[in-house]
């Protein structure tokens, strides 16, 4: 049955191939979204994980870097290093700044560095040594406003140089420039204030038992584990964004799934006399509604097939076009697909196949 | 080929069979309920027996085509009983039913009714392939029926290349392939040219008298007649025997 199937779809190659280009449109809507989501956490979290801390200490009610605000008093990183356990407390300063850049105001998370706890996550051009008047800026920041090492940038009236260019600091929205803490403190207003203190526990001591400790040493701080911390400011996106993109991955299958669905439908209809002819004769109606499903798996995998070389280079095409786009593609999301593309073939085979077992043998004894 | 009017029924006197292959003892068909109900075959009895060919003459809407559909078992009859190579139809289930065709009845239709994207060739393989052949033994077979039908030459066009007749001849082939001792036949000549619907009745003949498959055929085409073992008129549902014309005796 799967030469009838294979032959039935080919009987009609015009119809076949905008239903394989319909299929494989959206493969790619679906794939480019996934990678969008998986891209949108990984550059979310990328920069949090690089910094050295076990624990993120802020004001309390402040919980991540987007949505709330911290600001402590420098004079407690002292007694932080006092708390038994705490192997090494440092500051972290940092907040979203209008640039000037080429004439035009633009956006950019801007953090003071202190030592290399909270430094860029990789150079990938120029150098990292940062001094007063000097500032590291993303890669995609880079690309998408056309700057290189050695042209200067304007942030709250001061003008820096761009001395090295890194990688890992891409937040679709913005992205993180670094410059030193005074020079950071100067430029936020934050003389004898920060925003978090970073601290190391000392090896074997539980970071939880640390973290209880600092939040009954000072009722005015919470401190979050690292992984709470960058869950927090994952939820920035989580709660609110990366669900509209599920919603638009399922309106994708949606779409998949109702071209398959037509493109067998109107197959079965137009040979109904032939399932007929064939029931006459004696073949099972399990082999009938095999042969639609044979359809429908055809079509589906071939639009898969097609679908995902195509979404790589969709990708390329948008990552090279809009560089902030953080797209993150894998196998896993190709094969993901494939499971979903076999269940959209199989749900939408249902409707020739109820339509298949009501055609009549009896078809066949008509012109 | 030899035309169908050189040829006569079988003169030979076969030995008789006592056991008819196909039986219908008092089988009713009736469409609608109450003062619309037609009474399609009305409380016809029937019998065939191997190596006989069985001609069911009569105008369009005499109930030729519902009598195939129900010895077919493409039908299920209101009342009556119909069994064929010693099952009752009426007894089985769906699923056991569409077996029982696979492998008991070849059907030849007006319209041929091949598959469209099949070649010639692939039309009868895929019978084979449904009963249980693999595809070797099916690519041989389908041959094999094929040459001997003479379309040798068009094993590989798909039908809408071939002649009504060369169609017939594939759906005939369709209809043998898995050697079914009962072939329905209707209006097998109805849609050919004189020639080729001549072609398909010496064929038809053949079955019977080389192979000894019972052929039940309906038709409007009087040159059957010549060839049959037995020839019933239908109308109004009912059916009645015709005397053979003395020359064909």
């Amino acid at each position: 049955m799967l030469l009838l199937a294979r032959k039935n779809l080919l009987l009609h190659k015009g119809r076949f191939a905008l239903a394989v280009i319909g299929i494989s449109c959206a493969v790619v809507l679906v794939l480019l979204l996934m990678s969008l989501y998986d891209g949108w956490r990984e550059n979310m979290s990328t920069y949090l994980r690089h910094v050295r801390a076990d624990l993120w200490v802020g004001k309390k009610g402040a919980s991540d870097l987007f949505h709330t605000l911290s600001l402590l008093p420098t004079m407690g990183e002292q007694p932080l290093r006092d708390i038994e356990g705490v192997a090494q407390v440092s500051t972290f300063v940092g907040r979203l700044m209008t640039a000037t850049v080429h004439g035009r105001e633009r956006h950019t998370f801007l953090i003071g560095v202190e030592g290399a706890g909270n430094g860029p996550v990789e150079i990938v051009a120029g150098q990292e040594a940062l001094h007063d008047g000097e500032i590291i800026i993303d890669d995609v920041f880079a690309r998408k406003e056309r700057l290189q090492v050695g042209e200067t940038m304007t942030v709250a009236g001061e003008t820096l140089r761009v001395i090295g260019i890194a990688r890992g600091g891409n937040c679709f929205l913005y992205q993180y420039a670094f410059v030193t803490i005074t020079q950071a403190k100067r430029l936020l207003g934050l003389d004898d204030l920060v925003n978090y203190f970073l601290v190391q526990v000392s090896p074997g001591v539980p970071v939880s038992e640390i973290a209880t400790r600092i939040e009954q040493a000072s009722s005015f701080v919470s401190a979050f584990p690292k992984e709470q911390f960058i869950a927090n400011n994952l939820s920035l996106t989580g709660d609110n964004f990366l669900p509209i993109l599920r919603v638009l991955e399922v309106i994708g299958v949606i779409v998949g799934t109702v071209v398959i669905g037509l493109t067998i439908s109107a197959l079965t209809a137009e040979q109904s006399a032939e399932y007929g002819v064939l029931k006459a004769v004696g073949a099972p109606n399990r082999m009938l509604y095999w042969t639609a499903m044979q359809q429908a798996l055809g079509c589906g995998l071939l639009g898969w097939i097609i679908g995902v070389p195509a979404s790589w280079g969709v990708v390329a095409l948008a990552q090279y076009f809009v560089p902030q786009f953080p797209a993150a593609m894998s196998p896993h999301q190709a094969f993901w697909m494939l499971g979903c593309t076999i269940g959209m073939s199989v749900f939408a085979a249902i409707m020739p196949v109820r339509r298949i077992a009501r055609i009549d043998p009896l078809l066949a004894f008509k012109s | 080929m030899t035309t169908a009017t050189a040829m006569t029924r079988n003169s030979e006197p076969r030995t008789p069979n006592p056991e008819p292959l196909v039986q219908l003892r008092e089988v009713t068909k009736v469409y609608g309920h109450g003062d619309t109900a037609v009474r399609a075959v009305d409380q016809i009895n029937l019998q065939a027996c191997p190596g006989e060919l069985v001609l069911i003459l009569g105008p369009s809407g005499a109930g030729k085509t519902t009598l195939l559909s129900l010895i077919g078992g493409l039908l299920h009859p209101t009342s009556g009983s119909i069994q064929i190579a010693g099952t009752e139809l009426t007894a089985l289930s769906p699923a056991a039913l569409s077996r029982f065709r696979l492998q008991q009845l070849g059907f030849v239709f007006q319209f041929f009714q091949l598959l469209s994207a099949l070649t010639a060739l692939e039309n009868v393989e895929l019978v084979l392939r449904l009963g249980g052949c693999t595809f070797s033994q099916a690519r041989q077979r389908a041959e094999e029926l094929l040459v001997r039908f003479g379309l040798g030459h068009r094993l590989q066009h798909l039908p809408r290349m071939l002649s009504g007749g060369e169609q017939q001849r594939v759906a005939l082939a369709r209809a043998l392939a898995l050697q079914p001792p009962v072939v329905i036949a209707d209006e097998p000549t109805g849609s050919l040219d004189s020639h080729s619907g001549e072609q398909v009745i010496h064929l038809l003949r053949q079955l019977v008298d080389e192979e000894h498959r019972t052929v039940i055929v309906a038709s409007h085409d009087l040159r059957i007649q010549h060839v049959a073992s037995r020839v019933f008129r239908c109308g109004d549902g009912h059916l009645e025997e015709l005397p053979m014309p003395q020359s064909e005796l």
